[in-house]
């Protein structure tokens, strides 16, 4: 048997387990996650109002589930074992660890209360156990910067009614949290015109269905300036223009504005933005969201360069293999990560050589030496129907949001 | 009866669908293969005998998955004769983008039929945002459907 071990149990580590054992009969593949939970991106990042995207962690529950696949949770690598340890166990070692660090913009005013960058704020509102509870006060306007789909996603978490997250995951707690907030306006600011917007088309055009909300943009003659190029975001554009409705809540798209400054004595109370040819607009704010992208972070021993693992399509060096935002930043969708997957399986199939390595059996025994508690297929399936089980009645979900609550489900 | 189920997808789940029914038909006595559709899957597949179950999901704006681009591509291209072609539809969407919902199984259903292919019973519609799940309703249906199919005969072509 040829051993390979993925770290990061994300959509990119479970597409490639699922893709190794189907490409060769002789892999056995250890997916080792740092939190007791799988599912990475799909579980904390894909919005709580979008079961729909979601629903793909069926199709990696079956794969970790697999016959020759083993799932060892709550294990991180550099902290319970080495990476030279952990690649003396298997013969081929792949980073899937995804791109969870946000980047920051770098102006004034940035750590003022009130300004979240996406992790904080997107993790916050899907319960990782990292982030830190979501707690606004008294917000009126808020400022979303970014024109990507976390963007998107965290102007439409605001700017639902508690209403519309029936059949979410999004905790009741917080729901009536946002539901408080006396909010009427959400901006939603890019740096870039309104043709650069990497919005996903369906996800611009879903602000129509929203209940008590309508779209404005701030600037229409931009749409007609960007026309030549056509692109179907500004199709949809013109026609929240062209179709207006009276909502409580504004949610108002500004283009080709850099933001210079978070402003606030104590707190933010507004962002300074530079427009075309210099003109300055100062934006009220109460909270501000600053989605500008994400860069992968540290392995063991094995550093970034520029946000992600130097590699050659896919390939870091011997026996070293990376996979999705970690191979290439984020950009790209859950399926497209599906092909990436199809061709790293095959080539390591072709590749990777038997060195008679110990695989999972030898990495169980080296954690349970060290204390470490493992949490395996069968822990996750408890904490998983634990959180389906204690979910209210319009929730699919309510998952719990520390690591300490997850063991807990584990020991009783 | 032999089934050709014919697989659409982006993110894997028809195929998961599409596994799951391969052994629910099989479960029902007939003799089953799955193809997954790739770029080197041409419009004489459908000279296969039996008839062909369609399990496609729908991708970006309403489009057929990536992997069925070329197929019907070259159907719309050669325009073959498909009237001895029987066939049933499981389409997979997300209703939250009700624009564009399942369009991808509807389209190549609406290109199979301008082909003289006889479609057996409606297209079975299957939300990812509803607690339905297709992997369970899938199996159910396409073994319901091949009875349908048996009780319809044979081609008239």
């Amino acid at each position: 048997m040829r051993h390979v071990a993925i770290i990061g149990a994300g959509p990119s580590g479970c597409y490639l387990a699922d893709q190794l054992v189907r490409a060769a009969p002789d892999i056995e593949v250890s997916v080792i996650e740092r939190l007791p939970v799988p599912f990475g991106l799909v579980r904390y990042g894909v919005a709580p109002d979008h079961q729909g995207t979601k629903a793909v962690a069926r199709l990696f529950e079956r794969t970790l589930g697999a016959e020759r696949v083993r799932f060892f949770g709550h294990v991180e690598v550099g902290t319970d074992l080495a990476m030279a340890e952990l690649a003396a166990l298997y013969d081929a070692v792949v980073l899937a660890t995804g791109a969870s660090r946000e980047r920051k913009l770098g102006i004034p005013g940035e750590t003022l209360p009130g300004v979240f960058g996406s992790g904080a704020f997107v993790g916050g509102y899907n319960g990782h156990p990292d982030a830190p509870q979501l707690r606004l006060a008294g917000v009126r306007s808020a400022v979303v910067i970014g024109n990507g789909n976390v963007a998107l996603d965290v102007a439409r978490v605001l700017a639902k009614a508690a209403a519309e997250f029936a059949g979410s995951d999004l905790s009741p707690v917080l729901t009536a949290h946002l539901a408080q907030q006396p909010l009427e306006t959400i901006h939603v600011v890019g740096r870039r015109g309104p043709a650069a917007a990497k919005f996903t088309t369906e996800e611009l055009a879903e602000f129509r269905t929203l209940a008590r909300a309508a779209v404005e943009v701030a600037d229409p003659a931009a749409l007609d300036a960007a026309g030549s190029a056509a692109s179907p975001n500004l199709e949809v554009l013109k026609g929240f223009v062209a179709n207006p409705v009276q909502r409580p809540v504004v949610v108002c798209f500004h283009f080709n504005q850099q933001p210079t400054a978070f402003v606030g004595d104590e707190r933010l109370e507004g962002v300074e933005f530079e427009g075309p040819a210099g003109a300055r607009q100062r934006l009220a704010a109460q909270l501000a969201v600053t989605c500008i992208g994400y860069e992968t972070t540290a392995c063991g021993t094995l550093v970034p360069q520029r946000g992600v693992f130097a590699n050659e399509q896919g390939r870091i060096g011997e026996g070293r293999y990376v996979i999705g935002w970690a191979a290439h930043g984020p950009n790209g969708t859950i399926p497209g990560s599906r092909v990436a997957a199809k061709a790293l399986a095959a080539r390591m199939a072709a590749e990777v050589a038997d060195h008679q390595r110990a695989g999972a059996v030898g990495l169980a025994t080296l954690l349970v030496q060290r204390g470490v508690r493992i949490v395996d297929h069968g822990g996750w399936q408890r904490i998983d129907a634990a959180e389906r089980t204690r979910a209210a009645s319009d929730r699919c979900r309510e998952k719990f949001t520390s690591v300490a609550a997850m063991l807990q489900v584990m020991a009783q | 009866m032999r089934i050709t189920i014919l697989v659409g997808t982006m993110s894997g789940t028809a195929e998961m669908v599409a596994e799951e029914m391969e052994d629910a038909l099989r479960g029902a006595g007939h003799t089953v293969e799955t193809l997954v559709l790739d770029d080197a899957s041409g419009p004489e597949l459908f000279t296969r005998d039996g008839a062909f179950v369609l399990c496609m999901s729908t991708y970006g704006s309403g489009n057929v998955p990536d992997n069925v681009i070329v197929l019907r591509d070259a159907l719309e291209a050669d325009r073959p004769d498909l009237a001895q072609v029987r066939y049933g539809v499981f389409a997979l969407g997300d209703h939250t983008y009700q624009d564009t919902f399942c369009h991808g199984g509807e389209s190549f259903d609406r290109l199979l039929a301008s082909l003289g292919a006889q479609r057996i019973g409606p297209i079975r519609y299957n939300d990812a945002s509803s607690s339905e799940l297709p992997e369970d309703v899938g199996p159910e249906w396409v073994v319901e459907w091949a009875e349908a199919l048996a009780a319809s005969g044979e081609p008239v072509a």
